[in-house]
């Protein structure tokens, strides 16, 4: 068989979708480790779209085998409860204050988000896309998927909220007069999940335990009053 | 050159099968994947029972819960759990790419959802912050707390903060 006539079916096969994202995620990787501003994911996606553009395939098309992939953000999920149960031991003193906190950054990230949205005229599916866009892209998808809002919106605000968090979050807690290294990572994790976490991890070993810890726990309550929402909503 | 490669490929098999690759590390990790696993179907299936919070929370809660009292140990699930977070960006990478999809909708409601992410951002980094600055108590003293223990809590930070 002539399979260079029929290369068309080599691309639509599953196989190809998970190969080509394998292949933008290494170097993406790469990338990331060299110049340490790159982040993985813009530079894992944008190679990805070049060659879904260039072939003239549709998203779907993409996202059959793809969807093999985004599975496995159930599972990660689940291993969340390791780093939260391990840094919860480090900090089991301060935990119930600190889960007094996240939660009520938590409740306070999740209305600010849909009530700006809600008051400029959004439509409700965007609305609610941005309803969990503190928490870590996994728990955040699902959240947005039971408020029916669209995965997509809420994943592009979830890595913008942590790239934004990792910069400026740091500074503007400093002005406000936050010093202590509990608050500044229960902060950091709260509003910025893994990406404002990762940047705490050269600056102080504390801070990046709570934060790495409030980041599992704002995902954690962000979904409960998620299902309160999605009830009072019906 | 064709043969050499074949030979070494033919050679790193048999390392393999003979156990050079650190089998134990393998087994590891899919001792891990299987507790995991089993939390997620857990999780799943209490979802569909009608829990309306999503299965992947239900199987984390369930699986802190085993952890706390101690059904799983911490060794068995540490590598996979790290190994996951590590690449949850490979996972979400499909879906980001469906943003090529939404142009006209994100042009849109641009000013929208730029607003909410700034205020809810500033939002919530300021109430943490502020709330852990009046309510935790000034001193970070934790009597009776290993040294040891913090090391390896703060060192695992490294490995599990995901990007």
């Amino acid at each position: 068989m002539n399979w260079m006539a029929n290369w068309m079916l080599w691309v639509r096969n599953p196989v190809f979708s998970v190969a080509l994202t394998l292949a933008a995620y290494g170097p993406a990787l790469a990338l990331h480790r060299r110049w340490r501003w790159i982040p993985p994911i813009v530079a894992g996606c944008l190679p990805i779209v070049a060659v879904l553009l260039l072939l003239h395939e549709p998203y779907a098309e993409y996202n059959r085998g793809g969807s093999y992939l985004s599975w496995w953000l159930g599972p990660a999920t689940v291993a969340l409860a390791v780093p939260m149960y391990r840094h919860g031991m480090a900090l089991r003193l301060s935990l119930p204050r600190l889960v007094l906190i996240v939660l009520a950054g938590s409740v306070v990230g999740m209305v600010t988000a849909g009530g700006t949205a809600l008051l400029l005229g959004a439509p409700l599916p965007v609305v609610m896309s941005t309803v969990p866009k503190s928490v870590t892209t996994p728990i955040a998808i699902e959240v947005c998927k039971e408020l029916k809002g669209i995965p997509q919106i809420t994943i592009a605000l979830v890595i913008l909220a942590g790239l934004l968090a990792a910069s400026f979050g740091a500074p503007l807690l400093r002005l406000v007069g936050v010093k202590d290294d509990r608050a500044v990572g229960a902060a950091m994790g709260t509003g910025g999940h893994g990406i404002a976490t990762a940047s705490l991890v050269r600056t102080s070993e504390m801070q990046a335990t709570v934060s790495s810890w409030a980041m599992a726990a704002a995902g954690v309550f962000t979904s409960l009053l998620a299902a309160l929402l999605a009830l009072f909503l019906r | 050159m064709q043969r050499g490669a074949g030979d070494e490929a033919a050679a790193l098999l048999v390392a393999a099968c003979a156990g050079k690759f650190e089998n134990r590390r393998m087994i590891d990790y899919l001792r891990g994947l299987g507790i995991i696993l089993a939390f997620q179907l857990l999780g799943t299936l209490l979802h569909k029972v009608g829990i309306p919070i999503p299965g992947g929370v239900l199987g984390l809660l369930a699986f802190y819960l085993a952890m706390s009292a101690g059904l799983v140990k911490l060794k068995w699930v540490e590598r996979t759990s790290s190994f996951l977070l590590r690449h949850m960006v490979l996972m979400f990478v499909p879906l980001t790419v469906g943003l090529m999809d939404m142009g006209v909708l994100l042009q849109k409601q641009a000013l929208a959802i730029t607003a909410s992410l700034v205020v809810s951002l500033l939002a919530v980094l300021l109430t943490t912050g502020l709330l852990g600055r009046w309510l935790l108590p000034p001193e970070p003293v934790l009597p009776g707390l290993p040294l040891e223990g913090m090391d390896e809590a703060a060192s695992g930070a490294t490995g599990e903060a995901t990007r």
